[in-house]
């Protein structure tokens, strides 16, 4: 679509207003620019609209005239809204003129209303809302007779209510910083855009570009602000901590050599803390050098330590995360503390793609905030929960690559073509293959996530992606999606799993209820002896245990369904009182059962009140590792168990 | 492809035919065959409707006299190699049948 200007926004607009013919003369003198623009203007708009199937009727001696069905209209007054950055509601131009005066610091109203196109009047009228609006920050509208429109209050409340304001203005409408950065002498800019540059180089960060607009605004509004002769004023030891620091020398020599006005040294700690309000977007490489009892770093531990009890990563050593993470504090604690908007896109994003990072990152939040007593925004949780996912995503990504099988219904060359295309443009996927369609029912499948196929096939086994053998662009878009998502899913289901909560062997197994190194004469000593520690606490009767050994003699030793291992029980109805496990570990294996070889090394006695019993299922889970199956077998010491866990893999 | 009903069984229904079950279950969903498991004692299981029972070594030589299905006998419940060495061409058969 053809886009118009500003001018020819409006322009539209007129038309759209106007019942009737409006002429060029009308238009030229509206917009004060010559009849010979409005008709260049106009021939663009015609095929703008013509696209939008509406017709310009432009007449020989009456004007232009829009010809349109309501509905048109509808569309027309949509595209309008989308484009026209001009037209202001009430809200907006509340902002806009609060952000005015601040810039002119003094002012009138005929000034105000040439400006924006509008009466003194309507200005007038507007003038208790602004002046609501900058109370709110602790700024006064004064008006004298003489001189006009001005401000009043402490300096330090003026400058950032201004910064305030322009980011208000910024958020709620199309209107851009640089619009406001424009509005200053260009002189003024470009000295403060080489003196933020300086600081960059000189302390090695970069500051990111909204950080970057915001600095450059903000350091221009100073500088005007010292030229009328209103400054800063810190209480001494505020300046005293910022003095002789290198980046307060750096500041001072640079202002010392650009502007004529005085520069005490309040200004200069003015700068500083702007600076580190903001934002930035790459940080010294190397060393990390932080002070130990740098705030900002200490958070970020706190972050790792935190991070690392609930996911099992060990996040404090992720030099790279701690690094990042301590810069973004450095500036986010700086900017909530002083109440200052944290802006984040993704929030949203983040909460709902990394949800487990992003509650995990808010419960840290949640204790921390009451240590440090700051109240961190959601889109802060949402970045430091990104920086979290970040650190994540290098842990658990290595290594795991998707396995896609090539099947080719065609022959050789093409499969062959396929897979060395394959192989180049898409180097993060692993292939299998390729085979040939028919051998596809009896082919493995254990290690295929998905399968690419050069024809249609019917298999319900695994996701088929059907491509050209050539690869198109297409196709690539296809399985870079695909990809995406099983690598997603897999990071997403690690975390599930890390994320249930542990259940360690004392859990189940209390220590009283342990026994080992035991060495009973026959298989039904040792039952009676494993049963012991249940018996004593009364969570079964004598009936269990002859139960459970005419089970065994009945049926065999069915329950030694894990090597080495009796899972002893018998039914509830035996003689259940409570829940409960017991555990007992033999020196040497013994035969367990009669008329059988099978034999046991562990005895397990287990019984529960009704048919599934969750910690059975669990301590099972548990066994379900080879490690901690060893460390079972040749347990010396009843605290080696206690901890075991269904995650030290 | 009609959907299996498969019976695990222990001596009581409570202990080993769960986690039979539990493992039946992943391999099942690895596999991508529809299936319902349930879990019944060495009682109860010659009169439960099934398509196929997975059991114990043991068990498996009592019931396979007093049930008309196939029954599969594992000897390592936790061992997901051994129920699908044991099972899946069973399990594979009775699908197509």
């Amino acid at each position: 679509m053809i886009s118009l200007t500003e001018r020819q926004v409006n322009i539209l607009g007129e038309l759209r207003d106007t019942d009737g013919y409006v002429t060029v003369k009308r238009l030229s003198d509206r917009f004060h620019v010559s009849e010979r623009s409005i008709r260049y203007d106009l021939d663009f708009i015609k095929r703008f609209l013509h696209e939008l199937g509406v017709t310009l009727i432009r007449k020989q001696g009456q004007g232009t005239m829009l010809q349109m069905h309501p509905k048109q209209e509808s569309v027309i007054s949509q595209v309008l809204q989308q484009m026209n950055h001009l037209v202001l509601s009430r809200e907006n131009l509340t902002y806009a003129l609060a952000a005015q005066i601040m810039m002119d610091q003094e002012t009138t109203l005929d000034r105000l209303g040439e400006i924006y196109e509008t009466s003194k009047s309507t200005i007038f009228h507007y003038l208790s809302a602004v002046d609501d609006r900058l109370k709110r920050h602790g700024v006064t509208i004064e008006r004298k007779r003489s001189k006009g429109i001005s401000i009043t209050g402490n300096e330090i409340d003026i400058r950032y209510a201004f910064i305030t304001l322009i980011n208000e203005i910024t958020e709620n409408s199309h209107i851009t910083r640089q619009s406001f950065i424009k509005i200053f002498a260009q002189e003024h800019v470009d000295k403060v855009k080489a003196f933020i540059k300086t600081f960059e180089i000189r302390t090695q960060i970069q500051f990111s570009d909204s950080a970057l607009k915001e600095l450059t605004l903000i350091i221009c509004y100073q500088m005007s602000r010292i030229e009328k002769d209103h400054y800063v004023a810190y209480p001494f030891i505020e300046v005293k901590n910022h003095l002789n620091s290198f980046a307060f020398e750096l500041v001072k020599e640079q202002f010392q050599n650009n502007m004529t006005h005085p520069f005490p040294d309040d200004e200069v700690v003015f700068t500083l803390k702007q600076f580190k309000l903001s934002k930035i977007s790459s940080v010294p490489i190397g060393e990390d050098n932080f002070a130990v009892d740098d705030e900002a770093y200490r958070v970020s531990l706190y972050f790792a330590r935190e991070a690392s009890k609930a996911i099992g990563i060990n996040f404090a050593k992720d030099a790279e995360f701690i690094h990042a993470l301590t810069y973004h504090l450095q500036v986010a604690m700086n900017r909530m503390k002083h109440h200052l908007p944290i802006k984040n896109a993704l929030t949203e994003q983040v909460k709902y793609k990394f949800r487990f990072i992003y509650e995990i990152t808010r419960k840290i939040v949640i204790k921390l905030e009451q240590h440090l007593n700051i109240t961190f925004p959601e889109e802060e949780i949402a970045f430091i929960a990104m920086h979290l996912g970040a650190s994540y995503e290098r842990h658990s990504a290595t290594g795991y690559m998707p396995t896609a099988l090539i099947v080719c219904g065609s022959g050789l060359a093409t499969s062959s073509l396929l897979a060395s295309r394959l192989k180049v443009m898409m180097p993060e996927i692993k292939c299998d293959g390729p085979i040939n369609l028919s051998n596809l029912q009896t082919f493995d499948l254990s290690t295929i996530d998905f399968i690419i196929s050069t024809v249609p096939i019917n298999f319900s086994k695994r996701k088929v992606i059907v491509v050209n053998p050539l690869l198109e662009s297409d196709d690539l878009i296809r399985l870079r999606k695909l990809l995406f998502r099983k690598v997603y899913q897999k990071q997403m289901n690690d975390l599930l799993e890390i994320n249930q909560p542990t259940t360690t062997l004392g859990a189940l197994i209390p220590k009283d209820y342990i026994q080992l190194n035991q060495q009973p004469t026959d298989w039904r000593t040792a039952i009676t002896r494993a049963s012991s520690p249940l018996l004593r606490h009364q969570n079964i009767t004598e009936k269990y245990v002859d139960a459970m050994i005419k089970a065994v003699e009945e049926l065999g030793p069915y329950m030694v369904f894990i090597p080495n291992v009796a899972m002893v029980h018998a039914s509830y109805k035996d003689g259940v009182n409570k829940d409960g496990m017991s555990l007992l570990t033999l020196k040497e294996p013994i035969i367990f059962g009669d008329r059988t070889d099978v034999t046991v090394k562990v005895i397990i006695v287990m019984c529960a009140t009704k048919a599934d019993s969750d910690h059975f299922i669990k301590l099972v889970k548990l066994l379900d590792n080879p490690d901690n199956m060893n460390t079972l077998k040749q347990a010396t010491q009843i605290d080696e168990l206690l901890l075991l866990n269904n995650r030290n893999s | 492809m009609k959907r299996l009903k498969i019976l695990t069984v222990c001596g009581f229904g409570v202990g080993s035919s769960l986690v039979l079950k539990m493992k039946l279950d992943e391999l099942l969903k690895e596999e991508g065959i529809d299936a319902h498991v349930e879990t019944a004692d060495v009682g109860s299981a010659s009169s439960t409707p099934c398509d196929v029972i997975f059991t114990s070594k043991e068990l498996s030589e009592k019931l396979i006299n007093s049930v008309q299905v196939p029954v599969i006998s594992v000897s390592n419940f936790i061992d997901k190699n051994e129920i699908k060495e044991a099972g899946l061409e069973k399990l594979h058969e009775l699908i197509k049948e």
